[in-house]
């Protein structure tokens, strides 16, 4: 830097402290000096600036922890919206299972009062079993015929407090006495282990055909006559005296959920017996 | 010594101008100006910007309402004439005018414009302005003309003939 820089630059200074120096020396309208008031207008915009930074950072800051509140509350809306899918689904699965028990209710006309309804917990279809709750603590007696939407299911075989565990009609060794529609044809529906259902006792002379649907014929003493039980999926001759016939069973045992549990329905037959 | 003794003449020839007695353009004319354009167009020193503020305190301490912006004007002065001073080669009275006229117009601008921020500014009229320049340069010229007459050399040139 030359002298002559130097000089400018020290001059230039010097005016600055002049100012300055007059400044303080000439008081503002509010009798402060000049100078102060120029400070403040120096400072006030920093102070300014300084507590918009603050503001934005106290904003920040906020905002933040309201993000963090916000993920909180969404995580916990988003377990309640989880829960209330489920009872959603809950509710659906009782819509359907009440529309079930409502075309059981419509399928058995004569229907006791004692009929019970109960919800399906359990099923294994390989092993012909299913295991389904009552509403109320219910002894449910053996051999109690079960419907399903559609047909009969199986039977009782045994009840303890609210459960009751069901033999399937598709059990290897389950029995129903079943007829067709128009009962000149009367066989004995075994389970079998493929989950259809093996058609005794079928005379070679039977007119019966694939499609046709088979009842409960009630000469078990189990099942109440008239109820479905399955439809004949194929009939062959064999070399023994009777028809080989297969049944698919009508109900559905795969999607039951609610089930008739029909106790008594012999009792009410018995009352109304003229010869008893 | 000697400079001290012109300024503080000058100083009481400026306060004398300012009387309410004397007529009113008088004052415009701002006498300490030679000393602003003196020194550059003599050669001297270049510290004399300096000097200019000390100047410009006395002004500020004899006419100004607050001590500061005289000392700035005529610093800034001083400053533009030692800086112009060394491009010009001419070192006559018109240059004296020419300077006397440059540092009254900075003088007067930088004293206004140092009132601003303080409020103390008045109105700067074109006519106050051409006033107080034209007056001041007449008399930085007068100045130099004196001082380009060389009285003292002339003087004992007379001096020698006589005793010849």
């Amino acid at each position: 830097m030359t002298d002559r820089r130097i000089l400018v630059l020290r001059t230039v200074l010097l005016w600055i402290l002049l100012e300055l120096f007059a400044a303080v020396q000439v008081h503002a309208p509010g009798g402060e000096p000049l100078l102060w008031s120029w400070v403040r207008a120096t400072v006030s915009p920093m102070l300014w600036a300084g507590e918009a930074v603050g503001s934005f950072i106290g904003g920040v800051v906020t905002g933040v922890s309201d993000s963090a509140r916000l993920v909180v509350t969404n995580r916990k809306l988003q377990l309640d919206l989880e829960t209330a899918e489920a009872f959603s689904r809950i509710m659906a699965e009782d819509m359907a299972a009440q529309l079930e028990l409502g075309s059981l209710v419509s399928m058995v006309p004569n229907l006791t009062s004692t009929a019970v309804p109960a919800r399906t917990t359990f099923r294994d279809l390989a092993r012909g079993r299913m295991i389904a709750n009552v509403a109320t603590d219910l002894r449910i007696s053996a051999d109690t015929p079960v419907l399903a939407s559609h047909g009969v299911i199986g039977r009782v075989i045994r009840s303890e407090g609210r459960r009751c565990w069901i033999e399937l009609i598709t059990h290897p060794v389950a029995a129903v006495a079943i007829q067709t529609q128009d009962g000149r044809v009367q066989g004995l529906a075994i389970g079998s282990d493929t989950g259809e259902l093996e058609i005794q006792f079928i005379p070679r002379q039977a007119q019966l055909l694939r499609g046709d649907e088979l009842v409960t014929s009630g000469a078990d003493g189990i099942y109440p006559p008239g109820l479905p039980v399955g439809r004949v999926t194929a009939v062959r001759e064999s070399a023994n005296a009777f028809l080989e016939v297969r049944a698919k069973p009508a109900a559905t045992l795969a999607t039951a959920r609610v089930v008739l549990l029909l106790e008594g329905w012999m009792d009410g037959i018995q009352s109304r017996d003229p010869v008893r | 010594m000697r400079t001290t003794f012109l300024l503080v003449l000058i100083f009481i020839a400026q306060v004398v101008l300012g009387w309410p007695a004397s007529p009113g353009w008088l004052s415009t004319i701002l006498l300490p100006m030679v000393f602003v354009v003196g020194p550059p167009l003599l050669m001297e020193e270049r510290r004399w910007p300096h000097f200019a503020i000390a100047l410009g305190l006395v002004w500020d301490l004899l006419f100004e309402p607050v001590v500061g912006p005289g000392a700035i004007a005529w610093s800034a002065a001083a400053v533009a004439v030692s800086a112009v001073a060394p491009l010009v080669a001419d070192r006559s009275p018109r240059a004296w005018w020419a300077f006397g006229a440059l540092g009254a117009t900075l003088m007067i601008l930088a004293r206004h414009i140092a009132l601003i921020p303080l409020g103390l500014s008045t109105d700067l009229t074109m006519h106050y302005l051409f006033f107080s320049v034209g007056l001041t340069s007449l008399w930085c010229g007068v100045v130099g003309w004196v001082i380009a007459l060389d009285l003292p050399s002339r003087w004992q040139a007379r001096r020698a003939r006589k005793l010849r």
